[in-house]
């Protein structure tokens, strides 16, 4: 290879500006090539860079620490409560909302279109409606009887305070 | 109960899963540590370390993050600690320039001596220039993987490069000039 080429790449290499590229160019050269005496000197250092590429970390057998499990499943054991309570909490909003959809209650509400039948329920809701208020007026007859003895204790009462003016 | 909590939780799997990205990774973890730390023992203490600590964050490591950046982070990090806890600086590099009059020419002369060399004034570089020095020289990273991994801009991971590179030089220059003078 030629020297200037190698030289302009040293220059390059010690600015820190050459790229991944050239600096294999440069290893190639000095660990493979006969490296002229001018260039001797830097020589050294490349073939140091190529020897520690090759050490290898010999020691490859190694156990993890069970650890990490323990603190693996108690990660994983705060969202299992946290989901079970989320779903009690819904099934329980649901279970005890008015309308429940589980219930087999039968649903006051009824729907008619038909003219006729719509008069003819109204006319009996109406009816219904009626009676019982006529059932619940008939207990207020015997208010009556309160109105007589309420008459009678305001006689007694003024006659009192006749007396004592006298 | 616990058969339940067993059940969603995917050991195997994912310790495999595991071993199969950190395995190919070991090299490169030893001899950056190897590189920072400046001994083999505590080196090898330091992948121990990493490849357990990387474990336990085994869940933050998807598929889509760069597991090697973050692996020689994490060791770059180990590392620097350690070396500000240590006490006793290691690798007396003093003794292996020519001024001593033990050193036999003739030993000098061979290549083995010569990478020792090499090794003895990497290891007087600043923690940082020398991490710099090993992940682009050694390991052939991008520029950019370097300054994720050291933290620091990709120009500021230049200059440090340069630098350290330059102090190599200057330092395998001073020694060869002391051997030839003397």
């Amino acid at each position: 290879m030629d020297i200037r080429i190698i030289k302009k790449l040293l220059e390059k290499y010690y600015e820190g500006e050459t790229s991944l590229e050239e600096e294999a160019m440069l290893r190639d050269y000095f660990n493979n090539e006969d490296v002229p005496q001018e260039l001797k000197k830097y020589q050294s250092q490349f073939v140091f860079y190529q020897r520690e590429r090759e050490i290898e970390y010999q020691n490859y057998d190694f156990a993890l620490p069970k650890g990490r499990e323990i603190h693996h499943t108690k990660k994983q054991l705060y969202w299992i409560p946290a989901a079970a309570a989320v779903i009690l909490l819904i099934i329980s909003i649901i279970f005890f909302l008015p309308q429940n959809p589980f219930s087999h209650k039968q649903s006051n509400v009824i729907t008619v279109t038909d003219p006729d039948s719509t008069y003819r329920i109204t006319e009996y809701a109406l009816y219904a409606v009626s009676e019982n208020l006529n059932k619940g007026l008939g207990k207020l007859d015997k208010l009556e009887y309160l109105q007589e003895g309420m008459n009678a204790l305001n006689k007694i009462n003024i006659n009192l305070s006749n007396k004592e003016s006298n | 109960m616990l058969l339940i909590f067993d059940f969603f939780v995917f050991n195997t799997v994912e310790e495999n899963e595991y071993i199969s990205k950190i395995i190919p990774l070991q090299d490169k973890l030893y001899r950056f540590a190897r590189r920072l730390l400046k001994n083999e023992e505590d080196a090898k203490d330091a992948v121990q370390e990493v490849i357990i600590k990387l474990w336990e964050k085994c869940s933050m490591i998807d598929s889509e993050r760069n597991i090697e950046a973050f692996a020689m982070s994490v060791t770059k990090n180990y590392c620097i600690d350690k070396l500000r806890t240590r006490h006793i600086q290691l690798v007396p590099i003093k003794g292996i320039f020519p001024t001593q009059k033990s050193l036999n020419p003739d030993i000098m002369l061979e290549q083995k001596e010569e990478l020792e060399i090499v090794e003895q004034i990497i290891a007087t570089l600043p923690a940082k220039q020398r991490a710099i020095l090993q992940l682009r020289d050694v390991e052939g990273m991008e520029m950019s993987e370097i300054a994720k991994i050291m933290k620091m801009k990709p120009n500021n991971v230049k200059v440090n490069l340069s630098r350290a590179r330059k102090k190599v030089k200057e330092k395998l220059e001073a020694y060869e000039n002391g051997y030839k003078n003397y």
